[in-house]
Formats: structure tokens, C-alpha cells, sequence
């Protein structure tokens, strides 16, 4: 028989073997019976050297297009068989339920303004939430029995279990600006969130006890044109590029010049809706230049420094940006509320 | 504050509508919230001609009417006798609501439908004249809104002031403001006064015993006045203030306060027949029946004033019931003082009572306005219950206060605006808040004298506020100075804390806790009920007992959370919080950083709080929510966190079940936090009817664990040999202990062993445990031969055997 003719021959059952196998393992001994290093193929081709020279060429390339045959032949049988013991696989199932957990919107709100400024160069602190009448007012410039302080109703604490006399809750994050300045030199840019207190009957739209970010800046040249320019990369970044600011001239004892400030309306863009009650405008923060006296207070000299300070409400920023209609529920906690967010 | 439109317009003639008067006030810094239009109550009502007028054959009083209203005749049955053809009468149209709130609708009544109302005073509420219908003047143009006639063709300007404006309190005030904006000259009222020859000084003295509290009061006298109602143009400029007229000589009084925003008081002369006006301090304890007829306890903080020996007056707040001016009054004495701010409010608090008076007296008013104030109301008093003022007053005004100067310097307006204002547009701009200004002496600065009715100025900053307001916020462009740079390190201790906190809770969310805040605020007998020992800090003026505390663990907001949770349906949790817990001193001071973290009555801390299991899916079984999540929890933050081993310790406590409570400690014992199964009577209380265990970290102590950067070690080339064991052991034998000793007779080969199954019931003898472990060995410097291995694995077995009484289980 020429080589040749065993080539095919070779093939011929090989072939029919394939399709005779009955599994991939069944297809996978085949192969190595026929192609692998001590199979009949390549026994073949080791004969080809003795050949005459001429008969080299032919049964080379004869050897060479049985083998790509073969191994065609066999991959298609292996994934003929891969498909059928896909029957099974049913892709639909529910995955495998991984817990993840979620933090709550309060915490995560406060963590996104504090990014933002933290992208600005701003150094995140905090303070103290059981602090002294001197932290919370005196030093930032409310004298006592002023009515300003009616602006801000307050929780007393008792002088009682080693409490020492004279605590309150702070009504505000602002006492951080008094406790940084006194342990910081100028130039300083700084954002504090945290809890604050009041005194106030709960209610849908009022809780005894929400979160403020407080912000501040004092360098030798800091101007009400700074303050504006923050507050609006600010909003701008955190809510929408095309928001726009109102300052409303206002009154708080530790700034002056101070206003509010109100934002367009996230949802009808100013022309005025059952958000913004009609007005085109929200109310989202306080804000103005740093009273001299509050510098005074800390040895900061006012005619060589000036800053700008500010603060807004962390519940009322997650309520406007989600829609949220009771300030309740931040402190309820429950979970099918915590996990919509 | 409420304030009429119009009237501020008298004053400062501008041609701004009401809204847009409001927002400009609003963007100055004068803040107005609402503007109600007061013709709005006359809406659909017009001036009618009636053309014809006739009986209807079925009713004995009605009458059928023709009424023109301008561009149509409607059919109206009216039941008033007096409605004849030709009169000009008021109609409410189909729509119109009335006073009383009756809406006007088409009715048929004798087969004529009718279409509207024609009006008496009372339908009007304008009187109580419901006899006949009101016939109107003639010459009054058919169809024409009845507001123009009766209404208060006017809008009531609400304002929100901020405590530091006394000076707006007052239609003068608003005036003013809008004056400055609109750059115009106001037009303020002529106050002019006929008096009688008789002297005010001669019939009344005033004797002020506490000057302190009373710098001037100004006092003067009118006869002879009849008290009876007021007159419209009075009427309707008080109510479109927001006040109620009530007789000729109080409006007056009101009408002058609200005018110039001095509070004035009209007293009976007949109370005062000592001849004398003696202002001085309540004695202690000392009651007083106030206007509203209520009887107050008073005290040395309430300024009253007197006869010399009765208490007619609470000075600045309200007067007394008994001095007030009745239908009996003849002659009256006017008051207008100048009271102490805050003595006013330590009296409005003491008496429970904040009135217009008291509102202004506490933010400041201007003393040296009584005198044109008092004349005003004589004025007034003469033209509208024909008083007759006595010659001049008296005016006990021992120390003059002076308008202030304060220096302003433009170049400090520009530092602080961060835009060049010019000094001339300053000085339009304060002059046009009616204050003087003059050149300093070198000509930088501006010297501005600022009049009394702003006690709010005082230094320049106050001034360079006034420019910013009346310029604009929106007139000051934005610029980009926050971008400078600053040296923003933290001490190495917060940046630690802050480090460790994000990693907590990085960590904690990562493996499937949801995150919860509490509000720091405790129920006090709960508090009591989860540590009884521990020290509360109590809110001395709480809302109510349920935010009576501060909470000094988590363990009570966390349980909280899952009251809630439980309460709807949803058992199985996992949670935590990061947060302050509160006490007296417990702050981080004394700890390992001094003067770290400020705060020296609360500490953050870690809480985490499981419930309930793991819900099945197609392919795992359900497992428990409980302590041993807790422990892997604890490794997880370990081993994300750098922490160093925390020991965990049996130990008594109330929070806990007897037996399944543990403090966690550092390596020397110091108390760290703890963890356990929670009590079940504690649960009650919570309303929970499912185990829960918790644990409690304390954060910053915490944040002493953290362990120094590791050095890499070496990998082993060579392969690991694992070997399972089966053991039945007794159930007083701890496990962690049996592992313990494990790892240490293994040595250095033990790479790591695993409890991978325990159990109890049928196969294992009652007072046992079967635990199945697997020891991985593997040596670093060579391949480990299998007699190596199973020498070691023999050594451990005798070692159970001998130290835990283990049994080997043969597979």
C-alpha cells in the first residue's frame, strides 16, 4: 500500500471514529490516537525521510491536509459536545445574593460636599457637639442676653453626673471655626460637617437635631467676591453646571456683611413649581465675611486678615436633591428607606 | 412686621408694584415674605345701575331687578325695601365670595334665575346695617371694581426682619430703605401742634428711679378727648398694617408707632392724680393684671410704671388693665420712652408676653425720637377725638445720647467687597439712609455720623455692610480667590482616627452592613435599663423624656433601629452606626493623644447590631444573623484596619444575656468595648421578640491598635499538605483554646487550621461535641514528605487526647 493510500485510509477512520465517539473524552482519545506525538499520523511522517525525493513532496503535503482535516474535524465534534451539556445552564437564575451594605444618606451627602471642597484645597475638621456657651456664641460674637440668640433655641445641659455647669448642645458647626482658628495660623481653608442641636418640636419639616457643613476661609485678601465664586463652584459641581445664585442680605452675629443664599430651582429651573413653591428659588445656606470681632476673638488681627464663612444644612440638601418630604425619616432608620440610596 | 403699601409710598414716592417693592426690599437685606393683595376680598363686585325694579306676584317681599353692570344687564331678586330704579348699588357677581365665606351662584327662585347680589354693609361686613341694601353716590362709573370705593385699594407687606434692624420696624423705616434704593427724597409727615396755654410740667412730674434701665420718658397731656371709632383713612391704614382698630386714641397711639416705630402708651389721666409718673422696678413676687386681663407675677426685672404708689403700666411691655383708656376717659396721658433692650426682654420673658412695644423696646429704638413721636400723636389726637394737648411736655432725659461717628475707609470697603466702590457712590449711599458724612482729615476716610435709630452701627464693618446691601450681592462679581493654597496638615493622631473611621465603615459596607445614624438624643430610663451603672448627661431643657438624655452607648440607638425594622417585617439585620457617645469627661484627653480631639464630653465609637439570618437562596441553606457574624466582622475590620489582636473576655454585663456577654480588650486588658447576646427583658422593652447580639468599639482607643506598615515576607515555592481531623470533645472544652494549642505544638509547619463542621445529636454521646478540623501544613524551605507530615499530624492527636480528653473520630 503506497503511503498515500494509507493516508487516506488514516483518515477515512479517523473520521469515522469521530463520529462514532460518543462524549468529548471518547473524541479527546481519538485525537491523541491519531494526532498526538506517539499517534499513527505522525508515525506516518516519520517514514517520509526514507522516501525518494520525488514522492518526499506529495506525501507531505498529503500527511499535512489530513491533519488540518483531523483537527477540524475533532474541534467541531468537541463543541458539538460542549453545546449539548450546555442544555442545562440556565442563565436566568438569580445570581448568588452578595451582601452589600450602604451608608446612610446623611453620612454619604456630608462625604460628597466635603469631597468637593476637599478637591479645593479645603482641610476637613471637626468638633466638639457638647460644647460651652463661650464656643458656641460668645466667641462668635452673640452677647448675652441679645436677641440674636432667640434665632437659635437651645439645648441646656444639666451640671449634674460630673457634668461640669454651663454646657449646651451646639446649635451650629460654627464653634469649629473659633476651636480651628485657635490652633491654626493663617492663611486657612477649612470645612467641618457635623451634628447640631436645637431646640424645636419635631416635626415633618423640623427635628430636633440635623447636620450642618460649615465652611471657612481667612487669608490676607479673602473678599465677598471669594465667597461667591466658592458657593457657586460649589453648587454648581454638587447640583447642576447651569444653577444659579441669590444672596439675600441677612443677619448673623459672626458675619457681616452675611446673606442667604438662595439657589434656582433644581426642577423647574426658576420658573417656579410645588418645590419651590412657586418662587423659582430654594433657600439652601447662610453665609458672609467673618466678623472682626469673632477674629478679635482669636488674636487674628482684622485689618491685616479677612475671611468669609458659611454653612448649610445636610438634611435639607438630601431632601431637595432626592425628594425627600420628611425630615423624619433620616433618623427612623428604616432599612427600606436607608437602602433606596 | 406688617406694613401698608400705600403708606410707604407717601413716603417714598416710587412707582414700584407691591411684589416688585417686596423683592427689592428682600435683595437689600430688608426682608419681606409676603405681600397679600387686600382688594382681593372685593373680587367679582362692581358698581350697578339699576334700570328696573318690580314685585314678583308669588312672594310678598321680593323684588325683581334689572342691574346694568357695565357691559351686560343681570336679573337679581333682591329681598331689601329700599332697591328703586336709577340708584347706583354694589353687586356681587356669580363667583364672588363674601366675607363670611357664602359663594355667589345662579339661583332660580319663581321661575326668574338670578344672577347675583345686590349688598348690604353687613353682607359687606363693613357694618352691622343689614336693613337695606347700600345705595351708592352718584357719578360713580357702572361696572367699576367695588374695591376702588371700599376696599383697601392698598397691600399688606409682611416682612421677616432680622433682630439687628430695629430701624425698619416702621413705615419710615421701609420708607427709607426703599428711598435709598430708588434714590429719591422722602416725604416725611409735618408734625404741627395748637396747644392750650396750660402746661403739661404743671399738672404731671415724672421721676425716672432707674435711669439705667429708663434713659427718657417723655410724657404729655391731652383733654378732653372723646373716645369713640376711629375714622376710614385710620381704619384702613392700620388694617392693611395688620392691626385691629379698636378706639380713636389707641389707634392713635398704634398709628405713631407704626409710623415712626416708637411705642408709644395712652394712659387715663384720672390714674395718675398724685400728680406724678414714677418709673422704677417691680417688687419681687408683686402681681399685676395686664390689658389682656390676665394676672401676672412680676419681679425686680420688670420696669413699672407708676402713680407713686399703684403699678399701672409694665414699662415697654403692656399696659395695665386698670389704667387703660375706657369709654369714660376725658383726659389722657401720653408716654414715650426709651427703655433699656435688654431689660425689655428679660421682662417680656418674665411676663410670658412679646407685643409690638416689647418687640421694638428689645432691638432698640431711637431715643431722641420721643418728643417729635408724642406731638405726632397729639396731633393726631386733636384731629380725630378732638383733644386738646396742654402746653408742651415733659421729658426726663438726664443723659443725652449722641449719634455716633464711625470712620469708613473705601479702600476697607473694596478689601472686604473684593470690588472698588467709588467714595462718592459711598457717600450717595449712606446719605441716602439719612446719615451724615464728612471728609476725615488726611481725605481717606469717610467720617459718618450715625443716627440714633441705628444702634446696629458701630464700627465700620457695619457700615461697609450697609454699601453692600444697598449695592447688591448680585452687583458684586464672583472672583476665585478660595483657590489659594493653605497648609492643610492634620496632627498625625487625626489624621489616624479620620483614617481608621473611613476604613470602618468602608469595610462594614463592604461585607454587608447597612450604615444607621442616631440622633444622640436618649431616652434617659432606657439608657438606665441598658447600663445602669454609667453616667448619663442630661438635657436640662428637654422637648420631651424621650430626648430627655445623651446617649452613652450605641447600643440604644442601634437597638432602636431595629425596633423599627422589626416593627415592619424586616428581622434579619445587619447594622451599624459611627458615631459619638456621651459622658461627663470621657473625651479623649487623657488618652494616648493629649489635645487631640478637642471634645472632652463625648467619644466616637464603633456599634454593630445583627438579627435574625441570612435568607436561603437556590443553592445555601439559611444561616444565623448572630454573635459569630460578629466575630468574623471583628477580624474583617481587623485585617482591613492593621488592628492588633482584641481579646475577648467573659464578663458580667446588664446589657447582656448571663453567660453571653464579653468585654473586648487590648493585650494588656484595657477595656476596649464588648459584645454579647442582648437580654431578653432589655429586648422587651424594645419590642423585639428575636435575639440580637451586638458589639461596642470604642473608636479612638481603637485607633491605638493600628499596626506599623508590614514588611514583605516570602512566599513558599513548595506545596501545602492538608489534613482533616475528627474529634469528639467534651462541651465544657473551648474550642478557640483546642485551636490555640493546636498552632503551637504544630510549630512553624502549621500554616493555618480551620474548624470546618460541629455538631451534636445522635452520633455523639450526650455532654459532647464533634468538631471536624483541617490542619494545612507547608514548610517555606522544602517539599514536605507525607511521614514528615502524618509524624506531626500524631503529635497533635496525642496532644488532644492528653490535654482536651479528645476522642479521634475514625472516618
Amino acid at each position: 500500500m503506497s503511503v498515500l493510500s494509507q493516508i487516506e485510509e488514516l483518515l477515512s477512520k479517523a473520521s469515522a471514529e469521530l463520529q462514532s465517539a460518543s462524549s468529548a473524552a471518547d473524541v479527546e482519545q481519538v485525537k491523541v490516537r491519531f494526532l498526538g506525538r506517539k499517534g499513527e499520523l505522525p508515525a506516518i511522517l516519520k517514514g517520509v525521510k526514507d522516501l525518494a525525493p520525488e514522492e518526499r513532496k506529495p506525501v507531505g503535503a498529503a500527511a499535512n491536509k489530513a491533519r488540518v482535516s483531523l483537527e477540524q474535524q475533532v474541534n467541531e465534534r468537541l463543541e458539538s459536545f460542549e453545546s449539548s451539556s450546555s442544555a442545562d445552564f440556565d442563565f436566568t437564575l438569580p445570581g448568588t445574593p452578595i451582601s452589600v451594605g450602604r451608608p446612610h444618606l446623611l453620612v454619604r451627602t456630608m462625604a460628597d460636599i466635603a469631597e468637593i471642597f476637599s478637591s479645593k484645597g479645603f482641610l476637613v475638621a471637626n468638633g466638639p457637639e457638647v460644647e460651652s456657651d463661650n464656643y458656641n456664641f460668645g466667641s462668635l460674637n452673640f452677647p448675652p442676653d441679645h436677641p440674636a440668640r432667640d434665632m437659635q433655641d437651645t439645648f441646656y445641659l444639666r451640671e449634674a453626673n460630673g457634668l461640669p455647669e454651663g454646657l449646651l448642645l451646639r446649635t451650629h458647626t460654627s464653634n469649629v471655626q473659633v476651636r480651628e482658628f485657635e490652633k491654626r495660623t493663617p492663611p486657612v481653608k477649612i470645612v467641618a460637617p457635623g451634628k447640631v442641636f436645637r431646640h424645636e418640636a419635631v416635626s415633618s419639616r423640623a427635628y430636633c437635631v440635623f447636620h450642618q457643613v460649615e465652611g471657612f476661609q481667612v487669608g490676607p485678601n479673602v473678599t465677598l467676591g471669594d465667597l461667591k465664586g466658592v458657593l457657586l463652584a460649589f453648587c454648581q459641581e454638587y447640583f447642576a453646571e447651569d444653577i444659579e445664585l441669590r444672596f439675600r442680605p441677612s443677619f448673623f452675629p459672626f458675619t457681616e456683611p452675611s446673606a442667604e443664599v438662595d439657589m434656582s430651582c433644581l426642577l423647574c429651573a426658576g420658573k417656579g413649581c410645588s418645590i419651590c413653591k412657586y418662587d423659582g428659588w430654594l433657600e439652601i445656606l447662610g453665609c458672609g465675611m467673618i466678623d472682626p470681632n469673632v477674629m478679635k476673638a482669636v488674636g487674628y488681627d482684622p485689618e491685616v486678615l479677612s475671611g468669609y464663612a458659611f454653612g448649610m444644612g445636610v438634611e435639607r440638601i438630601a431632601m431637595l436633591k432626592h425628594r425627600i418630604t420628611d425630615i423624619r425619616l433620616f433618623y427612623e432608620n428604616d432599612l427600606r428607606f436607608l437602602r433606596q440610596f | 412686621m406688617k406694613i401698608s403699601y400705600n403708606w410707604v409710598r407717601e413716603i417714598a414716592p416710587v412707582d414700584w408694584s407691591a411684589d416688585e417693592m417686596a423683592d427689592r426690599l428682600t435683595l437689600a437685606g430688608t426682608a419681606c415674605e409676603t405681600v397679600i393683595d387686600l382688594s382681593a376680598g372685593f373680587a367679582k363686585m362692581v358698581v350697578g345701575k339699576v334700570e328696573t325694579c318690580g314685585p314678583i306676584e308669588e312672594s310678598d317681599h321680593l323684588r325683581h331687578a334689572t342691574v346694568n353692570v357695565g357691559e351686560q344687564s343681570l336679573n337679581i331678586i333682591c329681598g331689601a325695601p329700599n332697591v328703586a330704579a336709577g340708584q347706583l348699588v354694589a353687586v356681587a357677581l356669580v363667583g364672588a365670595v363674601m366675607p363670611d365665606g357664602m359663594k355667589i351662584s345662579r339661583r332660580k327662585m319663581f321661575g326668574i334665575e338670578s344672577e347675583g347680589m345686590i349688598l348690604s354693609e353687613r353682607e359687606l361686613g363693613l357694618s352691622d346695617e343689614h336693613e337695606g341694601i347700600i345705595v351708592l353716590a352718584d357719578g360713580l362709573e357702572v361696572g367699576a371694581p367695588l374695591s376702588s370705593i371700599y376696599g383697601l385699594n392698598d397691600y399688606m407687606l409682611e416682612f421677616e426682619l432680622t433682630p439687628n434692624r430695629p430701624d425698619s420696624m416702621s413705615a419710615i423705616g421701609i420708607a427709607r430703605d426703599v428711598a435709598a434704593l430708588a434714590g429719591c427724597e422722602m416725604r416725611r409727615p409735618e408734625v404741627s401742634l395748637t396747644e392750650e396755654q396750660e402746661k403739661t410740667s404743671d399738672s404731671i412730674e415724672v421721676i425716672i428711679e432707674d435711669a439705667e434701665f429708663c434713659p427718657r420718658y417723655t410724657a404729655r397731656i391731652v383733654k378732653n378727648v372723646k373716645i369713640g371709632p376711629s375714622p376710614k383713612w385710620l381704619r384702613d391704614k392700620l388694617a392693611a398694617s395688620g392691626q385691629t382698630s379698636i378706639n380713636n386714641v389707641v389707634d392713635v397711639t398704634n398709628y405713631v408707632m407704626l409710623e415712626f416705630g416708637e411705642p408709644l402708651h395712652a394712659f387715663d389721666l384720672a390714674q395718675f392724680a398724685s400728680g406724678k409718673v414714677v418709673i422704677k422696678r417691680a417688687k419681687s413676687k408683686e402681681k399685676f393684671v395686664t390689658l389682656d386681663e390676665v394676672e401676672r407675677e412680676v419681679d425686680e426685672s420688670v420696669l413699672m410704671i407708676t402713680n407713686g404708689s399703684e403699678s399701672l403700666a409694665a414699662g415697654g411691655v403692656m399696659g395695665g388693665l386698670h389704667s387703660s383708656v375706657t369709654n369714660a376717659t376725658k383726659d389722657i396721658l401720653l408716654e414715650a420712652a426709651y427703655f433699656d433692650a435688654s431689660l425689655i426682654r428679660k421682662s417680656r420673658r418674665k411676663l410670658g408676653l412679646s407685643t409690638d412695644s416689647s418687640a421694638r423696646f428689645e432691638r432698640g429704638v431711637d431715643p431722641n425720637l420721643t418728643v417729635t413721636a408724642i406731638n405726632r400723636a397729639a396731633q393726631l389726637l386733636v384731629e380725630v377725638a378732638g383733644g386738646s394737648p396742654l402746653a408742651g411736655v415733659v421729658d426726663n432725659y438726664p443723659k443725652s445720647i449722641e449719634p455716633l461717628k464711625v470712620e469708613l475707609r473705601p479702600a476697607r470697603c473694596h478689601q472686604i467687597m473684593g470690588v472698588k466702590v467709588e467714595s462718592e457712590r459711598i457717600e450717595e449711599i449712606l446719605v441716602g439712609l439719612e446719615m451724615g458724612v464728612t471728609r476725615s482729615d488726611s481725605g481717606e476716610a469717610l467720617v459718618v455720623t450715625v443716627p440714633t435709630f441705628r444702634p446696629d452701627i458701630t464700627r465700620e464693618i457695619d457700615l461697609i455692610e450697609e454699601v453692600t446691601r444697598i449695592i447688591g450681592f448680585d452687583n458684586i462679581p464672583t472672583t476665585k480667590g478660595y483657590l489659594a493654597a493653605t497648609d492643610n496638615r492634620k496632627s498625625e493622631a487625626v489624621e489616624k482616627q479620620d483614617d481608621l473611621v473611613v476604613t470602618l465603615r468602608q469595610t462594614l459596607l463592604g461585607i454587608g452592613f447597612n450604615e444607621i445614624c442616631g440622633s444622640g438624643l436618649a431616652d434617659g430610663r432606657l439608657l438606665e435599663l441598658i447600663d445602669p451603672e454609667k453616667p448619663q448627661i442630661e438635657v436640662a431643657n428637654p422637648i420631651s423624656d424621650e430626648f430627655g438624655s445623651m446617649r452613652n452607648s450605641l447600643a440604644y440607638s442601634l437597638l432602636n433601629a431595629a425596633r423599627v425594622n422589626v416593627t415592619h417585617q424586616t428581622t434579619d439585620l445587619r447594622l451599624f452606626e459611627l458615631g459619638n457617645v456621651y459622658g461627663a469627661g470621657i473625651g479623649d484627653k487623657s488618652q494616648a493623644f493629649p489635645n487631640v480631639i478637642s471634645a472632652d464630653h463625648e467619644r466616637p465609637c464603633l456599634g454593630v447590631l445583627v438579627t435574625g439570618q441570612n435568607q436561603p437562596d437556590w443553592r445555601s441553606s439559611r444561616s444565623a444573623l448572630d454573635f459569630y457574624v460578629l466575630k468574623g466582622a471583628i477580624e474583617a475590620l481587623r485585617a482591613q484596619g492593621r488592628l492588633a489582636k482584641i481579646l475577648i473576655s467573659p464578663e458580667k454585663l446588664p446589657v447582656f444575656q448571663r453567660g453571653q456577654g464579653f468585654v473586648l480588650q487590648d493585650r494588656t486588658g484595657k477595656e476596649i468595648g464588648r459584645i454579647g447576646n442582648v437580654d431578653s427583658a432589655i429586648l422587651k422593652r424594645f419590642d423585639i421578640k428575636q435575639s440580637v447580639s451586638l458589639f461596642e468599639l470604642d473608636v479612638a482607643a481603637l485607633t491605638g491598635f493600628i499596626q506599623r506598615e508590614k514588611n514583605y515576607q516570602t512566599l513558599s515555592k513548595f506545596p501545602a499538605a492538608d489534613r482533616d481531623l475528627s474529634l469528639v470533645l467534651n462541651e465544657s472544652t473551648l474550642v478557640g483554646k483546642m485551636l490555640e494549642g493546636v498552632k503551637k505544638v504544630g510549630g512553624e509547619l502549621v500554616e493555618r487550621v480551620q474548624v470546618f463542621d460541629l455538631f451534636r445529636g445522635k452520633q455523639v454521646p450526650e455532654g459532647k461535641k464533634s468538631v471536624a478540623i483541617s490542619i494545612r501544613y507547608r514548610s517555606a524551605k522544602k517539599s514536605l514528605e507525607s511521614s514528615q507530615v502524618d509524624g506531626l499530624q500524631q503529635k497533635i492527636i496525642v496532644y488532644l487526647k492528653q490535654e482536651f480528653k479528645a476522642e479521634i473520630r475514625e472516618k
